[in-house]
């Protein structure tokens, strides 16, 4: 991982436009603070908030009181990031922050609602504020990147008319975190996983992204939106390649993002016309009450996904993806669930199934792994349980507090290292696997959403579609599979 | 090992020394259990035999007292039921004669307990009395299996002090018994933790493919012990730890660490494989003997250190691909204190980077709810009374294991120029016994009293 040296004769500034919203006080500072407080942040470093509040500096700070550490770095300008004129004075402004010699460096974050991307890149172009004449220039996309293939793709375009690609990092705030990177140093670290992480070994894997919250006040934005977008063609599939994908040659951005991408052209396209075979719709049943939302509306706030990577390492493996809003629980967790041992030679009850193992990875909460095996139960007589091997990083590291996914995001911007953002690429692959089954879900002959209560575990279709696999949802944590 | 479904035979079993430390501390306390388990046969007695004189009433007595100073909480009641089923004989084991006395008063206990004529011999005297009391049994009739019934002999160790010695032992005993009838004890085989070798071996999916020279590069197995050599000192001269530790409990772990996978779960299968552990060890050459096996003996005063056992396959692993070295994952298979099971892999320290530490993914036994670990006798004696011999060693596996063990001890013997290493009580050894590794920086771990302590490695 690169870690530049601070530019002690020169300048960095991270600049948000649209730092008036939630994600700059709730997020993007309190990270900046915790880095600051860690002394990890370029001793130079000034930030510059951009919106349309009307507001000073003085008044910026005021807000952001809590991080007072921060304070002198702290500047803002109110301006419209689509008015080339109010860029005009960003510019001005960011010459009085930036002061003379050494080279300049500027972080741009696009904290903006997604229709303005377009805009605020051209707007950059045009201002010529992509130009990496005096030092670098970097660009920070938050999601969604588009909301289909096609306007990614015009995204990208608009993107690299204005910027290089190793310019721009499209946040996928999953990547910051722990455990997620943690997949790789588990993966790649040990000799004892590597020789199982393949068809012979494995039998299928889940992916979870659980959430116990409704849609609240953002009905207009989710009915448009779904969970497909909101939460598979990103995170789910973020989590599916780092399971997937082959080792890279090395620990660097351009390999790791090259197998992500590899993985992605292997999966198959599920064609729309056939999509209920492949994933089960499903909506809460309170959905269309909520504010915002058609009262018709056959959006999805859960789905359930079977993918297959046709490769040599996957053939034959179906992961299974599935998330959704008003869940039982909120949970992040990958299940690898390995074959049963082909001889079973210990005495099983009659109606006793060969328990097989299985890798829990728990990306949130309490991050962790579990492996399930099978061991004798202390007895005289030979009996076998399940018990789990475990791991849980508030355990081990206990009195260090796991970071945040942006401060190791916004560090590794600062650093320009893209390991962990998506590359344009992936991002169209992303969503060239998840346009078919958003198309297919709107055919008239494709099924309607499913209804599940709130607090449930989504619909009883979704369980019947594993059924029919002969497999069952897992929740990791429990002693055997268990259909919860 | 015994499934639940079977049900025990009726028997009677006859425990000679039953005067001695082994009867009351295990033995006994053994029986109890399994029979507060309901898993004794419905019809049950002992007879204990000994040169030391007593009543059935004393020898009741003096087993209740072990029992009721074990684990507490039992009714009295209850404990009575069960000291009814002993009944004692004095008897001079060393003395042919005698064994007609013992015969007429084994078949009226029998007679009386419903028995019928199953009888489970237990040998816990000095070695020097098996071939006189296994003579004995023959003599006075009570070897020959007739008319459906079992009669089966369970011998303790030491079996043999050599390879010669355990060979003339065995044709002695074979004489009088079939090898069907003998099960040699080595109580190791008994503890919980080292069966879970073969149920974690066998049982899961993912242990199996790594099994091999491919993924591992060392095994290593320790059992460390606090106490110091005490009153034994005749029994543990410099030869001590290869005859009391290695030819037996050490071996015996090696042969289930390193088995094929059996076919099936009969003994006969089970002990096949471990004899073919035993026969593919290579032979120490006499010139080698002092290089490739370290003798070390204690001196100074016992340490207030801990008792260890652990067998410890070490796995390697190939360089990671991140900017910080990793450690080779371990499988840590703790048989005691702190029964365990431990992998240790690489996990990412929190934080900026992919710098990598190693941590523990645990499996403890304590951590079960209401666990209750058996001790190994009760596990033996079950088997010994169902007449499971997979935990017991036979006799083909002693000779094998004394094959390897005697050259060893005869190159001691025979070249005193070879360095008897000292080391203080309370350390880890000699230094040189690093010397083994062969690879700089490659030691033995040192397991700690707690697993969650990754303790350290003593290399040269």
């Amino acid at each position: 991982m690169i870690e530049a040296a601070p530019d002690s004769n020169g300048s960095t500034t991270l600049v948000i436009f649209g730092a008036s919203g939630d994600l700059t006080r709730r997020k993007l500072v309190p990270a900046l603070a915790s880095l600051h407080s860690k002394g990890r942040l370029p001793l130079d470093l000034q930030i510059l908030g951009v919106a349309r509040s009307d507001m000073d500096d003085e008044q910026f700070r005021a807000i952001l009181a809590e991080w007072a550490a921060l304070s002198s770095r702290i500047h803002y300008l109110h301006g419209d990031v689509t008015s080339l004129q109010d860029l005009e004075a960003v510019k001005d402004k960011l010459a009085s922050i930036e002061g003379n010699g050494g080279s300049h460096n500027r972080l741009y974050y696009l904290s903006l609602a997604p229709s303005l991307y377009r805009s605020a890149m051209s707007g950059l172009g045009e201002s010529r504020m992509s130009e990496d004449f005096d030092g670098w220039r970097r660009l920070v996309v938050e999601k969604p990147f588009g909301t289909d293939l096609t306007s990614a793709r015009e995204l990208n375009d608009v993107a690299h008319s204005v910027f290089r690609e190793d310019q721009v990092f499209r946040i996928d705030h999953y990547l910051g975190k722990e455990t997620v990177q943690n997949l790789l140093v588990f993966r790649f670290a040990n000799a004892i996983f590597e020789p199982l992480w393949n068809r012979n070994y494995i039998d299928h894997v889940q992916i979870t992204v659980s959430e116990t919250l409704k849609i609240d006040e953002r009905g207009d934005y989710y009915d448009q939106t779904g969970v497909l977008r909101d939460m598979f063609q990103n995170h789910l599939l973020q989590l599916l390649t780092l399971v997937a994908m082959e080792p890279p040659h090395a620990f660097e951005a351009e390999a790791l993002r090259n197998e992500k991408v590899k993985v992605l052209n292997a999966i198959r396209r599920i064609r729309p016309d056939d999509v209920g075979r492949h994933a089960i719709p499903g909506q809460y049943r309170t959905y269309r009450d909520e504010s915002g939302v058609s009262p018709e509306s056959d959006t999805a706030t859960y789905a359930a996904v079977r993918l297959h990577v046709d490769n040599w390492r996957w053939q034959g493996v179906p992961f299974y993806l599935r998330s959704g809003k008003a869940l039982r629980n909120k949970s992040t967790e990958i299940i690898i669930q390995f074959r049963s041992p082909p001889h079973m030679l210990f005495p099983l009850a009659d109606d006793e199934d060969i328990p097989a193992n299985t890798l829990a990875i728990f990306v949130q909460p309490d991050e962790g792994f579990h492996l399930e095996f099978q061991t004798k139960t202390p007895e005289a007589e030979l009996q076998m349980r399940t018990a789990e091997l475990e791991f849980h990083y508030h355990e081990a590291f206990s009195g260090q507090a796991i970071p945040d996914a942006y401060e190791r995001l916004l560090l590794d911007a600062l650093n320009g290292d893209a390991s962990l953002f998506t590359r344009s690429d992936e991002i169209e692959q992303a969503w060239s696997i998840v346009d078919p089954i958003i198309e297919g879900f709107s055919l008239p002959t494709a099924p309607r959403p499913y209804y599940y209560s709130e607090g449930s575990w989504g619909p009883v279709e979704a369980d019947r579609f594993m059924l029919t696999d002969g497999r069952a949802w897992l929740q990791a944590g429990r002693a055997g599979s268990a259909m919860p | 090992m015994t499934a639940v479904t079977e049900q025990a035979s009726p028997c009677t079993m006859v425990i000679f020394g039953a005067s001695g430390d082994l009867t009351a501390r295990k033995l006994i306390p053994g029986l109890y259990e399994l029979y507060r388990r309901g898993l004794l046969p419905e019809r049950f007695a002992v007879l204990g035999a000994g040169r030391t004189g007593m009543s059935d009433d004393r020898f009741r007595r003096r087993m209740g007292e072990e029992l009721a100073n074990g684990a507490g909480g039992q009714p009295a009641a209850d404990r009575e039921r069960f000291l009814g089923a002993l009944h004692y004989q004095q008897l001079d084991t060393g003395s042919a004669g005698e064994y007609g006395k013992l015969a007429e008063r084994l078949r009226a206990v029998a007679a009386e307990a419903g028995t019928g004529g199953n009888f489970l011999y237990y040998l816990a005297t000095p070695p020097s009395l098996f071939e006189p009391i296994a003579g004995g049994l023959a003599g006075a009739g009570l070897a020959e299996q007739q008319d459906g019934a079992w009669r089966r002999l369970i011998v303790e160790k030491p079996f043999g002090y050599d390879l010669e010695s355990a060979r003339t032992l065995n044709e002695r005993l074979h004489t009088w018994f079939t090898e069907r009838q003998i099960y040699r004890i080595d109580h190791y085989l008994g503890k919980e933790t080292v069966q879970n070798v073969l149920v974690l071996r066998f049982a899961n999916e993912v242990w199996e493919p790594l099994w091999n020279r491919a993924t591992i590069d060392r095994v290593e197995i320790t059992a460390a012990e606090q106490v110091g050599v005490e009153g034994r000192g005749g029994y543990y001269d410099g030869s001590g730890a290869l005859r009391d530790m290695f030819q037996n409990h050490l071996l015996q772990v090696v042969g289930m660490i390193a088995m094929e996978p059996p076919a099936h779960f009969r003994p006969s299968a089970v002990r096949n494989e471990t004899v073919k552990v035993f026969d593919s060890l290579r032979p120490i050459a006499p010139s080698q003997v002092s290089e490739d096996v370290v003798p070390h003996h204690l001196f100074g005063t016992p340490p207030p250190s801990v008792t260890d056992g652990v067998p410890d396959p070490a796995g390697y692993g190939q360089r990671a691909v991140s900017a910080a070295a990793a450690d080779a994952s371990k499988l840590i298979i703790r048989i005691q204190p702190d029964e365990a099971i431990q992998l240790c892999c690489n996990v990412k320290l929190p934080g900026a980077g992919f710098d990598v530490r190693q941590v523990g993914l645990d499996f403890r036994y304590a951590d079960l709810a209401d666990t209750y670990l058996p001790d190994a006798y009760e596990r033996l004696l079950l088997d010994g009374i169902m007449g499971d011999a997979t935990l017991y060693a036979r006799a083909d596996a002693i000779e094998s294991c004394w094959e390897f063990v005697t050259p060893i001890l005869k190159a001691w013997r025979d070249h005193p120029g070879i360095p008897l290493h000292g080391y203080p009580a309370g350390s880890w050894g000699p230094a040189a016994a690093s010397s083994l590794f062969r690879r700089p920086g490659y030691g033995w771990r040192t397991p700690m009293p707690s697993l969650s302590d990754p303790g350290g490695t003593v290399a040269l």
